[in-house]
């Protein structure tokens, strides 16, 4: 299969990214580099989300879970001992894919709403347990003072910024690599008709849990990095429901079943949402009605997302129009 | 080749496959009739594994299958399609019959090589010039044919063919009649053929089953069923048996 367009303007989009940066001393203020590690970090965790919500069409309710097993275990780590994060991030996202396979594993057997009724469940569980169980967690006063021995104390927003850059291309790509493989075309089968897909010989359960656990993988690497750069986290920062519902919106929003729809997604509402709450209402929640209003306005006339609008041959997984609709 | 012995299956207090033996040989096309609501469908969900039966068994090529999951039947060489037809509506055509050869006993190892086998049961069904588009443009009779080229690219042993003429015209009856009989004489496939269209089912069958109301009221050649008793009292009623 030959280099589709779209995987062109991933790498274009990846060569700016990366020389981004160098600008800094012309005068790029750093609240830009801020902004786009920001974007990135919303970018991967929506990537994460499209492998089981998009692809597959089973909406995860509760991947704030798998962030926040991420953010804590390299939380504790390094807070207790020191650990640098590029060990701990590793542990956290196999740790958060086997805590996958355990609920995908019986929910999953299961058609219909149950994953995302367990999965919220289950998330919110873990929540009550992080804030109650204070001889672990430290609760909801959270974890503080995170600084990684090997990332440098001057300049860290460039190094976090090339860390999140990097999540993303690696999710984006592998978002890419799903859509071009065997696995990639088991999952439209799961999505499109799952009566049929068995009888051509899909193990459904099988990809379907395979595709949660590689969504947990990468969400929790993304909580992972998150606690260094925060510096100190805590349950509402990295078990909130923000963290579940904004990555959906963002690949809704740009087009799920596609790997580049969430990355669009993630561009359009993070820099929207930052630009109204820094700067038009300050400190306010106000970016949730324009939010609304362009969500409602993008499933009534653009149902695929934003995508839809450069949809070329390119993108041979992506063509459901109306589907959503449908049971 | 494929056979069911006292298959046995019931939702709630209906009995809907109620002690039926079967037996598919090779080469053979087998044609099941019976009235709506006999238990033609139930008994092809049994063998394709959607259904377990309540008791009996199905074994094919010496092995026991009633238990196995559908996607492991499906490999094994048991290929269906489906009497309302199930395809992937937002995917061409090309890539619904890919999905098959990938998973299929075919075992493509690229897409590319996918592909290719996926062509050649387009070719076989006559939907080559349809590859490029979406399934929801064809037509009912390009959307059966398509079933017919997704169960063939598992490179089954046998072919379970639901209703595979419902809602096509005399013409198109014809082809797919003429498609069935090579999908045995060159594909070397047995067919199991659900089929309300007498004439088609009648010409094809090398032999009949009727069912009625879960039982299997009758076996034998096309004209041996068509002049049974029982057969004619089951569609008709008893003043004209």
């Amino acid at each position: 299969m030959k280099i589709s367009s779209s995987l062109k303007i991933l790498g274009i989009f990846a060569i700016i990214s990366v020389i981004m940066p160098l600008l800094m001393p012309l005068g790029l203020p750093v609240f830009i580099i801020v902004l786009l590690s920001y974007i990135f970090i919303y970018a991967t965790l929506s990537q994460s989300w499209n492998y089981i919500g998009g692809y597959t069409g089973y909406v995860l309710f509760g991947a704030n879970m798998f962030f926040g097993i991420g953010a804590y275990v390299t939380a504790l780590l390094l807070y207790h001992y020191g650990v640098s994060v590029f060990v701990t991030a590793f542990l956290g996202a196999f740790l958060a894919a086997g805590f996958a396979l355990l609920i995908g594993r019986p929910t999953l057997r299961l058609r219909g709403p149950y994953f995302s009724i367990a999965t919220l469940a289950v998330s919110t569980t873990l929540s009550l347990f992080v804030m109650s169980e204070l001889w672990l967690t430290m609760g909801s006063r959270g974890v503080p003072n995170l600084w990684d021995p090997i990332i440098p104390r001057v300049g860290r927003e460039i190094a976090y910024y090339y860390i999140f850059l990097t999540l993303m291309m690696a999710s984006a790509l592998v978002g890419w690599k799903i859509e071009n493989s065997k696995f990639g075309y088991g999952l439209l089968a799961i999505r499109q008709n799952e009566d049929t897909a068995p009888v051509l010989g899909i193990d459904t359960t099988n990809l379907k849990v395979r595709a949660f656990m590689l969504c947990a993988f990468f969400t929790a690497l993304t909580g992972a990095f998150y606690s260094p750069y925060m510096t100190w986290i805590s349950p509402d920062s990295v078990l909130s429901m923000d963290i579940t519902l904004s990555p959906i919106l963002m690949a809704l929003f740009g087009g799920a079943g596609t790997f580049f729809g969430p990355i669009i997604g993630a561009f359009l509402l993070e820099s929207l949402k930052r630009y109204i709450i820094f700067y038009l209402v300050p400190g306010s929640s106000a970016h949730l009605l324009p939010f609304g209003v362009l969500l409602a306005f993008v499933m009534l006339y653009l149902p695929n997302g934003i995508i839809s609008l450069f949809r070329g041959r390119g993108f041979a997984l992506v063509r459901r129009k109306g589907e959503a609709n449908k049971s | 080749m494929l056979s069911g012995k006292n298959v046995c299956r019931s939702f709630g207090g209906l009995k809907a496959l109620d002690g039926v033996d079967f037996e598919l040989n090779k080469g053979e096309i087998l044609g099941l009739i019976g009235p709506n609501g006999s238990g033609k469908t139930t008994l092809f969900n049994v063998i394709s594994g959607i259904y377990r039966p309540d008791r009996g068994e199905v074994m094919f090529k010496g092995q026991r299958i009633s238990g196995l999951p559908p996607h492991k039947i499906a490999k094994l060489g048991i290929g269906r399609t489906f009497q309302i037809v199930k395809p992937f509506e937002y995917a061409t055509v090309s890539q619904n019959v890919v999905v098959a050869s990938l998973y299929g006993r075919a075992e493509a190892r690229s897409l590319i090589e996918a592909e290719k086998e996926a062509f050649k049961w387009l070719e076989f069904t006559g939907l080559i010039e349809k590859k490029g588009i979406l399934v929801r443009n064809l037509t009912i009779a390009q959307r059966r044919s398509l079933e017919v080229a997704r169960a063939l690219a598992l490179i089954p042993d046998v072919m379970l063919l639901d209703e595979v003429m419902a809602g096509l015209n005399p013409v198109e009856v014809d082809n797919a009649s003429r498609m069935i009989r090579r999908i045995r004489d060159e594909l070397n496939i047995s067919v199991f053929l659900v089929e309300h269209v007498m004439r088609a089912v009648m010409g094809l069958s090398d032999r009949i089953i009727v069912l009625n109301q879960g039982r299997k009221i009758a076996e034998g050649n096309a004209s041996a069923i068509a002049n049974n008793r029982a057969v004619v009292e089951a569609y008709l009623g008893e003043p004209y048996a």
